[in-house]
């Protein structure tokens, strides 16, 4: 193989790739679409957050003044009603957002347990309810000449952080990140997808791959400038989003200190040059992948076809830590997902050495591998002329 | 010289999963080209001149039989053969967001021509095809000729030996098929050597000196257009094929 020859075909590719408005757009599109769902995910989760949102229960009791006051510091209104029947409809309406029912001194809250914004209201529910019923006890216990600390505070215990970066004390703001960062291994995937239908199955289809044969180069020359092109352009499209993903996200833990409160999304060298690495290795399989896959496609859309599984499978890293799903040695070894589930313990951090080093090692191979096969392939006159 | 020795290509067809046909599109083809010389495969749809034209261009691989150009073969010498070369066919498409000009620089640097000479033989091409008016154009913004006239110039940025066309003209109209008819002539008077596959038989007639007609991937006849229907009693080349094959009748 000529050096030579593969830059010349590396240096058409990337022309092509860069005059291609069409498909240029949408690589830009892809990748500025991680800022634009880091502050939309950000907003609604901190507006269901937040304190001024006030949420009105029903109720078929007189509040007193005490319930009133724990009910104001929780954010509720509350509004009577005479029956079951009457809140029924009321919550239908839309005019509450749950109910309680009190029947002598019970009280029966009711909820929509599946939907998490009146999960969240339940909770204050719950509250209302607890911080009413110590108030009772207190009182009760006041009335008897006990001390309530005596009987509430037998022990004595205090929580304190031992990881300094800790993020899991907040749901809503961890589900950001955990998105945001494996996010840009499936905007990589869409990149190589883009690319690589067009300059396998499109060039085909186009016609123009019989022409570059009578060149006198070899297709190992060919495929490889091919891959690189479609490797670099990945590459430089997952570090721009990287780069936008963190200045994204460090706006907004900047900005929304209520919703990441206790959440310290910190950013170091070594974390920044381990992901460099991680999306590197990423691009180098991805990118030989979608070769192998598209080139037994005789055309564009034939390609686009075979390639949708790359996006599915570049996908599954951003879904499994919300499953509670943690990276082990099997999803060490499969590669695109164990680069998205180490890619996620990095900023968790949580990060395992072995685990780093197998998939570093793994992806090693799997490249080599992939280089070999997709070598091989464009030997083959079935997938050069489409036999 | 061009030298194609028993030249044999099988092909495996998938009829169904299960079922598969193998057949030859060339089988046992021998002939020579010399320089100055317009050669003419000529045969219907199917017969196996593409392929055959796809073997002596070295982009695809004979089952059995060589491919001699200039005493080089493929299998030693691709490099220095496919630099003799140039090979256009009426399929071939050009790159669309490019170009003529960076198409011809591209071409030439593929060919490995040294800067200082490409650069001379673009504006050479670029005059003598008059591609003044449209040389920094996209090739996407080209009309048909003003394509095919880009088409042509790219086989000349490397100044080759041989040119193989594979039906050029197919599809084109009257104007545009000349551009390549003219460009032939010329570069048979410069001592090139041509090989041209088509399957309109008058063309043929005007351009080749000499004819190899085939068909069902053997040669059936070859010689000049004149001596092939002395030899079938015929008058044109068209009566001859049909003469050869025994009519179309016997085809059906």
């Amino acid at each position: 193989m000529k050096f030579r020859n593969i830059f010349l075909i590396l240096k058409k590719e990337i022309r092509g790739i860069l005059r291609d408005k069409k498909s240029l757009t949408k690589m830009i599109g892809l990748i500025f679409i991680a800022p634009i769902f880091v502050f939309i995910m950000t907003f609604l989760f901190n507006s269901m957050m937040s304190d001024d949102n006030t949420n009105v229960m029903g109720v078929n009791y007189d509040i007193n003044m005490n319930e009133q006051s724990i009910l104001s510091e929780l954010n509720f209104e509350t509004k009577k009603y005479n029956s079951k029947e009457e809140l029924d409809e009321a919550y239908k309406n839309g005019e509450i957002d749950l109910y309680i029912l009190k029947t002598d001194n019970k009280y029966d809250l009711y909820a929509d347990t599946l939907n998490m914004s009146s999960t969240t209201v339940g909770q204050s529910a719950i509250a209302y309810l607890e911080n009413y019923n110590r108030f009772l006890s207190e009182n009760y216990l006041i009335s008897e000449d006990i001390e309530p600390e005596d009987v509430y505070n037998i022990i004595n215990y205090e929580i304190h952080e031992i990881n300094e970066e800790n993020t899991n004390s907040n749901y809503y703001a961890n589900s950001i990140i955990q998105i945001s960062i494996p996010y840009i291994i499936l905007i990589l995937a869409s990149i190589v997808m883009i690319c690589t239908g067009d300059l396998t199955a499109g060039e085909k289809e186009r016609g123009t791959l019989e022409t570059l044969l009578t060149f006198p180069l070899k297709s190992e020359e060919i495929i490889f400038g091919k891959y690189l092109a479609i490797f670099l352009t990945s590459l430089v499209g997952s570090f721009v989003c990287f780069a936008i993903c963190i200045a994204s996200l460090k706006i907004v833990t900047m900005n929304f200190t209520e919703l990441f409160e206790n959440v310290v999304f910190s950013i170091t060298f070594g974390k920044i040059l381990l992901t460099l690495v991680i999306l590197l290795c990423s691009a180098l399989i991805l990118s030989g992948i979608g070769i192998a896959l598209a080139s037994n496609a005789k055309s564009y859309k034939e390609a686009d076809s075979s390639l949708a599984s790359l996006n599915f499978i570049s996908m599954i890293p951003m879904f499994l830590p919300m499953f509670g799903v943690k990276t082990n040695l099997i999803l060490t070894f499969i590669p695109v997902i164990s680069q998205g589930m180490i890619l996620n313990d990095i900023y968790s951090s949580n990060i395992n050495i072995t685990y780093l080093i197998i998939m570093f090692v793994s992806s090693i191979i799997y490249i080599v591998v992939l280089i070999m096969l997709i070598s091989k392939q464009y030997k083959s006159e079935k997938v050069l002329f489409s036999l | 010289m061009i030298e194609v020795k028993d030249v044999k290509k099988k092909f495996i067809k998938n009829i169904s999963k299960k079922k598969k046909i193998e057949f030859y599109a060339d089988n046992g083809i021998t002939f020579t080209a010399k320089e100055g010389e317009v050669v003419g495969i000529l045969g219907p749809n199917g017969a196996g001149k593409t392929t055959l034209l796809r073997i002596i261009a070295g982009i695809m691989q004979p089952t059995s039989g060589e491919v001699v150009i200039d005493g080089l073969t493929y299998a030693k010498n691709e490099t220095e053969i496919k630099n003799k070369i140039a090979f256009l066919t009426g399929n071939t498409k050009l790159y669309k967001d490019i170009s003529p000009v960076e198409l011809l620089r591209m071409c030439g640097e593929f060919y490995d021509v040294p800067d200082d000479v490409l650069n001379k033989r673009i504006e050479e091409i670029v005059k003598k095809f008059n591609m003044e008016t449209f040389r920094e154009q996209k090739i996407s913004n080209l009309s048909t000729g003003q394509t095919q006239r880009v088409s042509i110039s790219r086989c000349l940025v490397h100044s080759p030996k041989y040119y193989i066309f594979d039906e050029p003209t197919s599809g084109l109209d009257i104007m545009s098929s000349q551009v390549i008819l003219d460009f032939v002539k010329e570069e048979k008077n410069n001592g090139k050597c041509i090989l041209y596959s088509t399957h309109y038989m008058e063309e043929a007639e005007n351009i080749c000196d000499r004819v190899i007609l085939i068909h069902h991937g053997e040669i059936i006849a070859t010689g000049s257009a004149k001596e092939i229907e002395k030899n079938t009693n015929t008058t044109n080349l068209r009566d001859a094929f049909m003469s050869l094959i025994g009519g179309v009748e016997n085809e059906i």
